[in-house]
């Protein structure tokens, strides 16, 4: 009897006692599909996480600080730098020639005078103009300029709106420090999206005279993001940012009255690794040129190591569960086993070897166990799906991004049906062997 | 393609029993049963013989025996040329697929298959290519008059018809022995008449050895010879 001819046979054989075969299909789909979910929300927990530890980018981002690398650097995920080391177009090329590099993100930094509405004539209105400051303040902080196309591989998350289209010399986002400037609560980050402001970039044309001229844009807030690129409360392009800073760079320098040159081309490069396990080989080499840098390498490890733990505890549950429903097929069998005495006989008797009775047997396992493994794991998934949704709309309510189902291999899927597919074909060789072992004179019903 | 093992064109030759001091005993050591002691027998190639007995007697093991259900414990025991002392496992199930048909009191369908199922069953055993099974059931079932009733399972078949369904499985293979322990036992006269005339055409047909185990003198009066157990052995 082949493979095909016990299959067919099995799956007849189980028709047999339809209640019986619901419950055992019921009990492994159950079992199947507690472990699906389980390692289905562990994965996708793993990699929430993990990609949390990136801030919005990828978690193989490094962050190039331009300052010279310290004795220390290598040990710690943190920058240390001592003295300023200018980060120029060289250091751009020596990187990315270095091996397990993918790409480099440049992240320029430009002081500006930011004026917030109501925008007019006379700006700014320094202290005195409005003694009960019930009017926005104008205030100077740094805009962080970026390449927007590039916006995945860089430490961006948009908490509302969205970023400035690309190249736009017209939109900006802004961060939190920009409510704290302003007195705003950030909970409520509608009343800033669409806000059109003035960006004045400085240039210093007489440093002891104090005479400063402002290039000024107008900008619309696109939207509220958390960054880690460099420091700054405005971020938009790149172009806006190295306009600013040509024009910065066209007077002189203004140390005295606190508007110094930058003294770096690059605030940043946001250097991206091949992968997690490449990341502190390209930081040995971005030290070796001389340079701090930071990326949770360290942290990226150690939480991998804690994942892992609660990995295996879900994993091991699932399992147990899903031991327990196999099980009731090894119960399953011997009942049948008991019942067909005589029919193990017969087959005998007309024939069998005792192979073919435990392929029988094995069959019937298999049939259940696959049922059951494929109904508990589409029930699996659908109950990971249905938990991710729930998770999903409390973490937007938190003003967090959202989880993604992506993360869910096909493996993950597999372990179900494989899993119980294996474990039943296990709980089943007892009971077949048993029946392979039965006598053929069971045929003649002596006695 | 591989060819059943004899074409049906070619009515198989019956094969001819020997038996010198068989026994066999069910148990061992002090709980040990001995059942046959030493039974002589020798059967005609294509004979047709009864088996009769008090009940107890050991015809079912006999029966056993011949058809490669058990091994003996000791003597001899020849079916053609396969000599069964000392035969188990895969040889001796080998054995049963290739020479022996078996026909049950109880009849010994499959109650989950239909009538062409339980057929094909046999020859899935005897690896019968899937393609030729379904005309061979067919064939089958056509020469025991259930054509008509090849869909159908056991439990919506009378007696008479889910014995010549049996019956339909054990020739389905063309086996040279065909074994019957007890089959009109449940059945009722009329049927029991069908039963034994179908036995005794499938016979003539095929020329196969035909060995019937009865309490019935009516079955009894259809052989060529007539057997007695008694205690264990052959009576003369
Ligand atoms: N599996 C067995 N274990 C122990 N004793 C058995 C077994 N099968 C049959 N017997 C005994 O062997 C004897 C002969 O049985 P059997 O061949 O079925 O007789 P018959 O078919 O002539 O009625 C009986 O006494 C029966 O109790
Ligand atoms: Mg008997």
């Amino acid at each position: 009897m082949s493979w095909r001819d016990g299959i067919a046979l099995a799956v007849r054989s189980v028709t047999r006692r339809p209640a019986r075969t619901v419950l055992t299909i019921l009990a492994v789909a159950l079992g199947s599909g507690l472990l699906v979910a389980l390692v289905a929300i562990a994965q996708v927990a793993d990699t929430q996480v993990i990609g949390q530890l990136g801030k919005g980018g990828p978690t193989s981002a490094i962050a190039v600080l331009p300052a010279a690398a310290t004795s220390a650097q290598l040990g710690t995920d943190s920058a240390q730098g001592g003295e300023v080391n200018p980060i120029t177009l060289a250091t751009v090329n020596a990187i990315q020639n270095a091996p397990g590099v993918s790409s480099i993100q440049t992240v320029l930094s430009q002081a500006v005078f930011v004026v917030p509405p109501p925008l007019g004539g006379s700006i700014p209105s320094f202290t005195g103009d409005d003694p009960d400051r019930r009017l926005p303040r104008p205030f100077a902080d740094n805009l962080v300029g970026v390449d927007l196309k590039s916006s995945g591989q860089l430490p961006i998350t948009v908490l509302a709106g969205r970023l400035p289209s690309a190249g736009s010399t017209s939109e900006v986002v802004v961060t939190a420090g920009y409510f704290d400037h302003l007195q705003l609560d950030i909970k409520h980050p509608e009343t800033v999206l669409g806000v059109v402001i003035e960006i004045g970039a400085p240039q210093v044309v007489d440093a002891g005279g104090g005479v400063v001229r402002g290039r000024w844009t107008r900008a619309a807030i696109t939207g509220v993001v958390a960054q880690n690129a460099a420091g700054g409360d405005l971020l938009g392009a790149q172009e806006l940012a190295s306009a600013d800073r040509a024009w910065q760079l066209g007077g002189v320098d203004g140390n005295s009255i606190g508007i110094p040159l930058p003294s770096s081309p690059y605030a940043s490069l946001i250097v991206i690794a091949d992968s997690l396990n490449d990341v502190h080989q390209v930081r040995a080499e971005i030290t070796t040129l001389g340079f701090a840098n930071s990326a949770p390498e360290h942290l990226v490890a150690s939480t991998q190591r804690y994942l892992h733990v609660v990995d295996i505890v879900l994993g091991a549950i699932g399992t147990i569960a899903l031991v327990i429903a196999v099980l009731g097929i090894a119960n399953a069998l011997l009942a049948a086993v008991r019942e067909r005495r005589r029919e193990i006989g017969i087959l005998k008797a007309i024939g069998a070897r005792d192979g073919d009775i435990l392929r029988w047997f094995l069959a019937e396992a298999f049939v259940v166990g696959g049922i059951g493994g494929i109904l508990g794991t589409l029930f699996g998934l659908a109950a990971v799906t249905i938990t991710a949704q729930v998770v999903d709309s409390y973490l937007v309510e938190q003003g967090l991004s959202n989880v993604s189902l992506g993360g869910v291999p096909l493996l993950t899927a597999l372990i179900g049906v494989v899993g119980s597919l294996l474990l039943s074909l296990l709980a089943a060789a007892w009971p077949a062997l048993r029946a392979a072992r039965l006598p053929a004179r069971e045929a003649v019903g002596a006695l | 393609m591989i060819q059943a093992p004899v074409a049906p064109e070619a009515p198989a030759r019956g094969v001819a029993v020997h038996a010198r001091a068989l026994t066999h005993s069910y148990g061992r050591g002090r709980h040990g049963v001995a059942v046959l002691r030493g039974v002589d027998l020798d059967i005609d190639a294509g004979s047709h013989v009864a088996l009769q007995g008090p009940s107890g007697a050991g015809k079912s093991t006999l029966l056993i025996l011949l058809g490669g259900l058990e091994a003996p414990r000791s003597g001899q025991l020849s079916v053609g040329e396969h000599d069964l002392l000392g035969v188990h496992g895969r040889a001796l199930a080998a054995y049963r697929r290739a020479v022996v048909g078996f026909v049950f009191q109880h009849f010994g369908l499959v109650e989950v298959l239909s009538a062409r199922e339980n057929v094909m069953l046999a020859m899935s055993l005897s690896g019968v290519p899937m393609a030729a099974r379904r005309q061979r059931a067919d064939q089958a079932l056509e020469s025991v008059g259930l054509s008509h009733r090849a869909t159908h399972r056991p439990s919506h078949l009378s007696g008479g018809e889910r014995q010549r369904v049996a019956i339909a499985r054990a020739i389905v293979n063309e086996p040279p022995l065909l074994l019957a322990d007890e089959p009109t036992g449940n059945l009722d006269d009329e049927a029991a008449v069908r039963i034994l005339d179908l036995l005794d055409v499938l016979r003539e047909e095929r020329g196969c050895t035909l060995v019937v185990v009865t309490h019935s003198a009516l079955v009894a009066a259809r052989a060529d010879r007539r057997l007695q157990l008694r205690d264990g052995v052959v009576a003369p």
